[in-house]
């Protein structure tokens, strides 16, 4: 690759990361969002990033505290006053 | 757990109670989730909650009311976590960066991992091949995702949470989903994608 193109690679893929955690500003995501339409590269990793994030959020089942925990903390809370 | 609280008196007791309970309690299942991934075990999972639990009781006076319970709470467990548990948890040692920092940080290596991976092919995987391969990441790496996917911390809260500077949390993020996007081609290679 040549510099320009490893600058503009990298640079993509900070915004991309900022951009799959919410965490771009609006300027930032109009600007990558205008890029998309001229990138096919960026749109691919843009769209696994998204599935992976997704997959865990939607996929990870959520270990829940076991009830009796809950009342030991109690328990534990009042003995510590 | 050392925020300024020289300009405001103690809690009463019966202000103590109602933090404990309002903004602490309803935590605790994200608390328990994250506690047993980093552990593993629910014994020690319940333990290291407990614990948290109770620090939080006796340094109420340094928690700002209204303030972001969930991430004071997180922070005081990942310390504990670190100090009392990871000694004698199964877990591997910690990361060597050096080595991973070297193969994972760079852009040639990003460019390959995605391409060989589909949108089609993880949207197919079920819960346990993807909790698995979650599981597999090192400790580090695994805390990164599980507060930024699962519990949707901001980098700058998940800085706080783990006393790392931003660039090194989206840094460590950046590295984990390289890790991540290896386990899960795997996966998807023995589905026949």
């Amino acid at each position: 690759m040549q510099p320009e193109e490893v600058n503009r690679v990298h640079e993509c893929r900070q915004l991309l990361q900022l951009i799959v955690d919410g965490q771009a500003t609006p300027e930032q995501e109009t600007h990558f969002r205008q890029h998309l339409n001229s990138c096919v590269k960026c749109l691919e990793n843009y769209q696994v990033d998204n599935a992976i994030k997704e997959a865990i959020q939607k996929k990870v089942e959520c270990k829940c505290a076991p009830s009796d925990l809950i009342k030991e903390i109690q328990g534990a809370l009042n003995n510590l006053r | 757990m050392s925020e300024a609280t020289s300009e405001r008196k103690p809690y009463t007791e019966g202000e103590k109670q109602h933090i404990f309970d309002d903004e602490f309690m309803p935590h605790i299942d994200s608390m328990y989730n994250f506690a047993y991934r980093l552990t593993f075990d629910e014994d020690d999972a319940k333990d290291l909650v407990q614990d948290t639990y109770m620090k939080a009781f006796r340094f109420i006076d340094s928690f700002q009311q209204g303030t972001n319970a969930k991430a004071w709470l997180f922070r005081i467990l990942k310390n504990s976590f670190i100090n009392e548990y990871r000694k004698k948890s199964k877990q591997p040692a910690k990361v060597d960066y050096q080595e991973v920092e070297t193969f994972y940080n760079s852009d040639d290596v990003d460019e390959k991992i995605t391409t060989d991976l589909r949108v089609e092919s993880l949207q197919d995987m079920i819960g346990d091949e993807v909790s698995n391969a979650l599981n597999t990441l090192a400790v580090d790496f695994r805390t990164v995702i599980i507060l930024c996917d699962l519990e949707g911390f901001t980098y700058e809260e998940m800085a706080k949470i783990l006393d790392i500077p931003i660039g090194t949390v989206r840094s460590r993020l950046h590295r984990a989903r390289n890790l991540l996007k290896e386990k899960l081609k795997s996966y998807a290679e023995s589905m026949g994608y």
